[in-house]
């Protein structure tokens, strides 16, 4: 029950850029809902695989050797070269969705939420299983958050948006108003 | 000539705006009306607080971008009634005037007016002081009528009061929200002058009854406590923030339902409704997206 | 108003006008203190993790020298924490993993490839001009939302009390907007008034 509710907090209460704050430069990019999606399911991929690599690298070779302060480079080179390894797994299986990311998978890696989600684990010590479920909620919950504002920003497209506020000020003024309404979420994890 | 793009429903012309409206405010007459026989005084007080910010704030808003003031349209006034009325009878006068400046300046202004906002402003204001000023929307008074029962509202006390009591409202609540038959008059007046449709609320309405009683609640009970048949009325039925077709609507309907039964049993909040709503809203763009109608006379290709 | 100084502060402002670094701009400022300082760190691994790049040269691939400059960047990153833990812990555990996390700011990578096709005097004033602006509009922000949260200022009280909910995530990016469309309403008027002008 306790890990169900990790999950739920993960995804929802805690929602990595409504709620932690993380990925939201990202979130907010102009896109198409269909291009958010594989996005969102990149970075989850990404931020999955980091986690899982980042929490062995912390356990196994870090924390034992106290050498916790290289955590951030470490961290940073693994969230790299599992972006890279990615976008060529990617181009071999589904060219046509690389193509959609365009080929952005560094940036993938840059995201704030990826790297935030792996300092997470390991400052909160998590075990593997906790680790793995948050990296792959969290990224659950970065896929639901670029999608839904993909959708909104979709619905703004004809709005008459004052000229100072288009873009990024009307996008985080829509991410505001999401994250009120996801504080409904609050108390269920 | 300019050309102005809109999503449809194409609704601008101020004439159209504002006879839609006027059966709106129609509609609400008479849970305004059991408001204040309700709770008296306070009732009428905020609901008209809240107005009069609204059509303020909307006006100057309009003055301060250099674009026509089109309070006339009376949309303003609709949201600032159904504000007022989401409020307790013993919340401040001034939390009406942030919450009606709130909805239609950040909510609606600065996404450029009406038909451009994502959420329901009056509902995204709610929501806005209720996380604000938790207590001042949770502090509830006692109805002045003759066997009125004061304490807990029915969300937090379930079995303290009968179905009749829940259903004329003699209970302490929101001032709109309480007198459910004063709700139903409304839903007939908007059904009869065609509206809104019946999508919407029997499908929040059916949706919430069965997740709530799945969920280990008396299902008529829930969906008499609360605000769950006024926001299914007034609120969620909202043009601008619902979806288009009949299938997303009734979509929109089921998923707001769970959320309130799932908010109500497991979240903080013992209202449900205004959360559930609002991220209903947010997933309106999605739902239109995947239950798009066909249009007339377009025939799917035939597959090879 | 050409130089790239005043650019980074007002035109060109990284926080309210071109959106980089919001992540810590809405996580930090609930204090006006915190928006500061993490303002000065942010400051402090751009100016070091440019500097270091250009003097290490210039790398084949595109890819291959962002990578370089993340690493350069985290390293300092790393340093940064550190110091931080050390001398100012209450610090320290206000702005938790944002200290770290400037290596991977949006800020500080959009430098990269600016940081190598120039020479180390030319990208440090580049990126002085941007740390500083950034450094100016996170205390500008923190100082808005704590006085509309906590009705004071750096700590000392001016209202009565505030608004809680803006010290929330929501507030935070409902504050940030509204400031970016201002901000970008009075330089975009500025701008107006010196194009008529010129």
């Amino acid at each position: 029950m306790n890990i169900l509710l990790f999950m739920i907090g993960c995804v929802f209460t805690h929602n990595i850029v409504f709620d932690r704050l993380l990925g939201v430069g990202d979130a907010g990019k102009d896109r198409r809902v269909e291009v958010a999606a594989v996005y969102g399911l990149a970075v989850c991929a990404v931020m999955t695989l980091t986690a899982v690599c980042a929490w062995a690298a912390d356990s196994l070779l870090l924390t034992p050797m106290k050498l916790d302060f290289l955590r951030v480079p470490a961290f940073t080179l693994i969230a790299i070269l599992i972006s890279l390894l990615g976008q060529v797994c990617l181009g071999k299986v589904k060219p046509a969705w690389l193509e959609q990311l365009e080929g952005c998978a560094l940036p993938v890696a840059a995201n704030v939420a990826v790297l935030g989600v792996a300092l997470m684990n390991a400052e909160a010590g998590y075990s593997f299983a906790y680790a793995l479920l948050n990296g792959l909620c969290s990224g659950a919950g970065f896929l639901l958050a670029v999608v839904l504002m993909a959708g909104v920003r979709e619905k703004l497209e004809f709005s008459r948006i004052p000229a100072p506020f288009k873009g990024m000020p009307i996008t985080l003024i829509s991410a505001g108003l999401i994250a009120l309404a996801f504080i409904g979420f609050k108390g269920m994890a | 000539m300019k050309l102005h793009l809109t999503p449809a429903p194409h609704v601008h012309s101020p004439q159209t705006t504002r006879a839609l409206m006027g059966n709106v405010l129609l509609a609400l007459a008479p849970c305004a009306v059991a408001g204040v026989v309700i709770f008296g005084a306070p009732a009428l007080v905020l609901m008209a607080v809240s107005v009069l910010s609204a059509v303020a704030g909307e006006a100057c808003w309009q003055r301060l971008t250099g674009q026509k003031v089109r309070v006339n349209d009376l949309s303003a006034a609709v949201t600032g009634l159904i504000l007022g009325m989401n409020l307790s009878p013993r919340a401040p006068w001034w939390l009406a005037v942030v919450g009606g400046l709130f909805a239609v300046v950040l909510v609606k202004g600065l996404f450029g007016g009406l038909g451009d906002n994502f959420l329901n402003p009056a509902l995204a204001a709610r929501a806005f002081l209720l996380v604000s000023w938790p207590r001042y929307l949770t502090t509830w008074a006692a109805p002045l009528a003759a066997d009125a029962v004061s304490g807990a509202t029915p969300l937090a006390n379930p079995s303290g009061y009968t179905l009749g009591q829940l259903f004329l409202g003699n209970i302490p609540g929101s001032i709109g929200e309480v007198c459910k038959a004063a709700v139903l008059v409304g839903f007939v007046i908007l059904l009869c002058t065609k509206t809104i449709t019946w999508h919407i609320p029997v499908s929040l309405t059916l949706s919430t009854l069965v997740f709530c009683g799945l969920l280990g609640y008396n299902p008529i009970a829930a969906v008499l406590s609360g605000g769950v048949l006024f926001a299914s009325v007034f609120m969620a039925t909202d043009y601008v923030t619902c979806p288009m077709s009949t299938k997303g609507q009734l979509v929109y309907g089921v998923g707001a339902g769970l959320l309130i039964a799932l908010i109500r049993k497991f979240g903080l909040y013992p209202e449900g409704v205004t959360f559930a709503i609002l991220l209903m809203n947010v997933a309106t763009p999605l739902i239109d997206r995947y239950t798009k109608r066909r249009v007339y006379g377009y025939e799917k290709e035939a597959k090879a | 108003m050409d130089n790239r100084f005043v650019k980074g502060l007002l035109r060109d402002n990284p926080l309210l006008c071109l959106a980089l670094g919001v992540c810590p701009a809405l996580a930090v400022t609930t204090y006006a203190v915190n928006g500061l300082a993490l303002g000065v760190i942010t400051c402090c691994v751009l100016v070091c993790a440019t500097l270091v790049s250009c003097l290490l040269g210039k790398v084949s691939s595109e890819k291959g020298q962002l990578a370089l400059y993340m690493m350069v960047s985290a390293a300092f990153a790393a340093v940064a924490d550190l110091i931080v833990k050390a001398n100012f812990p209450e610090l320290s555990a206000a702005l938790g993993i944002f200290v770290p996390l400037t290596a991977v700011s949006s800020l500080v990578l959009s430098r990269a490839a600016f940081a190598v096709d120039n020479t180390p005097g030319e990208a440090v004033a580049d990126v002085l001009g941007m740390g500083i602006g950034y450094l100016c509009a996170m205390t500008v922000v923190g100082v808005v939302r704590e006085l509309l949260a906590h009705g004071s200022v750096f700590g000392a009280a001016i209202l009565p009390g505030g608004i809680p909910s803006i010290a929330l995530p929501a507030g935070g990016f409902l504050v940030l907007g509204v400031l970016m469309g201002v901000f970008k309403a009075i330089v975009g008027k500025k701008d107006e008034e010196e194009d008529a002008q010129a």
